[in-house]
């Protein structure tokens, strides 16, 4: 079965019952903990027990953090904010059946998640999903088992996305009609520049995909693992001159898929050092496939692409200049 | 032909109401502690005292924390769970003679283990041992000093197994221990192995494909004096910018294995031990290189490295 772009195109409904923000100015450093109480003002000394009454109680642009290891629960996010779980500590959402973990919505500026785990028990929707926000940054999370995505992004302005040393595995739903996404980043009326470094997507139906569906969109993919993939590793598409999709790999190993690089239109793909591996005894079909026109791959005689090329995909000499 | 775009209208479902957790369901959040106790609920504040009480009572796809660094004791998985130590929290197992740390058997789905130190004193027979589970995932882990094997995992149906930024070093008892061994027992398996150090074991990686296909991408590794770095037999192997430093044998293609091979580089030094760095025995084998490769030890009998094409 030819694999298919996946889309998620999310209404911005927001149903979010909020709890009352108090009138005197919002703390810039908040807290959570497992002791902590969602009547306290969220202080070290006096904690909250969720993150949605932390980044409720704390100043746009401010900083929540997990004092102890816990589940601080699922929380939407519409301001700019940074939640944070230090090292040695085990702060997680485990989101219910059809939810998400962490929402980013209309009115989030810089949101930046670091050292969180996060676990949708193979029936929530998205781990985190963001449709808003100009400058999204994932650091050291772990993201498991989500039935949508894992990680989601769906810009309907300009977007800048870093994603670094975080794991995604899902529940490799090997339907082919609807996939589950490892990492999705869509355009959606805006633009996304994104920065993945020491990312692995593992156990997803499609790994990762770039999808420029109304909006250009432009991704640095490094030093990553997209691994095990029931029906793509990588996929990216655009969907028009104005909605082009631009992607460079260097140094990542998308290991064992039916489908390895997979771009669909108005695609660009530049690769260093990448190792698609399709070996016998699994399913394969091709290690880079083209559909629609206007797809480009490039490759500096560093890269093993060991699927066969779908009709009309080719690989062009992408030189070194120095 | 066209693909179609399945497109699905996804409202974000947001989850702002506290979910209540009956009081009889297992949690899916449980605790460890250095204090706890396994009469205790194993919750944060009533934390339990050995892995096995947390596994028992966490709800399947839970995850098992530990609070501070202790030992946890040995145990025995049977279902999806996620056992963590965070960053800077040591918490190890230390095995019994002759039993395991972590076993993993029937029931078990998607496994994680991260952080932990497994130590076998020589005596314990596996740092790792699973027969089951569809996914298996190791990070940041130790493994060091059992009998048989580090790390041994067995798929009996398919299975994805992730090791990353973990080592599993001195099982080298009596020339049988592996560092990591993984093996198809009816069920295809696939493992992506980064950033793992293989030291000093009887046996570095033993990849066998005995019953199902058989598939490992190993890569930013090292693989060093071990008396065989690797042995792949009945599966393929990639093996991308991996160190196989210093041992008896580098890299011994049994039967019906291919391997592929960039920016390897085997080590062969006067003064040491050295037979072979790239052997084959039985047929069927295959192996290919992309001229970014160093093996020192030259080829055993047989062997030959195709060539790889780079595009």
């Amino acid at each position: 079965m030819r694999p298919a772009l996946a889309l998620a195109l999310l209404a911005t409904t927001l149903a979010c019952s909020v709890f009352a923000v108090p009138a005197q100015a919002q703390r810039a450093r908040v807290f959570v903990a497992s002791y902590g109480s969602d009547s306290n003002p969220c202080t070290f000394g006096s904690p909250c027990k969720t993150f949605q009454a932390a980044v409720n109680a704390v100043a746009a642009g401010g900083e929540v953090t997990a004092i102890d290891s816990a589940g601080f629960l699922p929380v939407t996010i519409s301001k700019s904010v940074t939640i944070t779980s230090p090292a040695g500590t085990e702060a997680g959402i485990a989101a219910a059946p059809g939810n998400n973990a962490i929402t980013i919505e209309s009115g989030a500026g810089t949101v930046v998640l670091r050292g969180l785990t996060i676990d949708g028990g193979g029936t929530a929707n998205y781990g985190i999903v963001a449709i808003a926000g100009n400058d999204v940054e994932i650091y050291d999370c772990a993201v498991h088992n989500f039935a949508t995505a894992g990680i989601e992004m769906s810009a309907v302005s300009a977007m800048n996305v870093v994603i670094s040393n975080t794991v995604v595995s899902g529940v490799n739903n090997n339907d082919p009609n609807n996939p589950n996404l490892g990492i999705d980043l869509a355009t959606n009326g805006g633009t996304i520049t994104a920065t993945l470094d020491k990312v692995t997507a593992d156990y997803n139906n499609y790994g990762l995909q770039a999808y420029a569906f109304n909006g250009n969109l432009q991704l640095l993919i490094s030093n990553s693992h997209i691994d095990n993939s029931s029906g793509l590793a990588l996929a990216v598409a655009g969907s028009g001159s104005n909605s082009q999709s631009s992607v460079t790999l260097k140094n990542v190993t998308l290991n064992q898929s039916p489908v390895g690089i997979f771009e669909d239109g108005f695609s660009t793909v530049w690769l260093s050092h990448v190792t698609q591996s399709t070996v016998a005894g699994f399913t394969t079909e091709g290690g880079l496939v083209y559909q629609m026109t206007n797809n480009l791959t490039y490759g500096d005689g560093t890269n093993h692409i060991m699927g066969s090329l779908g009709g009309g995909a080719a690989i062009t000499s992408w030189p070194a200049t120095f | 032909m066209r693909f179609k775009f399945p497109f699905a209208l996804m409202s974000a479902a947001l989850a702002c109401a506290l979910s209540a957790i009956p009081a009889q369901a297992q949690r899916a959040r449980v605790f460890v502690a250095s204090y706890g106790s396994d009469t205790n609920p194993c919750t944060f504040g009533s934390p339990c005292k050995t892995f096995q009480a947390a596994v028992n009572a966490v709800a399947a796809g839970g995850e098992v924390t530990a609070i501070d660094s202790a030992g946890f004791q040995p145990v025995n998985i049977t279902k999806s769970v996620t056992i963590t130590s965070p960053a800077g929290v040591e918490a190890g197992i230390a095995a019994a003679s002759g039993g395991n740390a972590i076993t993993i058997g029937a029931g078990a789905g998607t496994v994680v283990l991260r952080g932990l130190t497994l130590d076998g004193a020589g005596s314990a027979n596996f740092g790792i041992h699973a027969t089951a589970g569809t996914d298996i995932e190791i990070y940041d882990c130790a493994v060091r000093n059992f009998a048989v094997d580090g790390i041994s995992i067995s798929s009996a149906a398919a299975m994805s197994v992730v090791i990353s930024n973990t080592i599993a070093t001195d099982s080298n008892n009596m020339g049988e221990g592996n560092g990591i061994n993984l093996v198809t027992n009816g069920g295809p398996m696939i493992a992506t192995l980064d950033q793992v150090i293989v030291d000093n074991n009887e046996g570095g990686i033993e990849v066998l494909g005995g019953s199902g296909a058989m598939e490992v991408s190993l890569s930013n590794s090292h693989i060093d004096n071990n008396a065989r770095a690797m042995e792949i037999s009945g599966s393929s192997a990639i093996l991308q910018n991996v160190t196989l430093n210093q041992s008896f044998h580098g890299i011994a293609l049994e039967g019906n294995a291919t391997v592929w091979l960039s920016q390897v580089t085997q080590t062969a030094a006067p003064g040491f031990n050295n037979i072979d760095g790239l052997s084959f025995s039985g047929t069927g084998n295959t192996a290919f290189g992309d001229n970014t490769n160093h093996f020192d030890g030259g080829l055993g009998e047989g062997a030959s490295v195709g060539m790889w094409a780079s595009q």
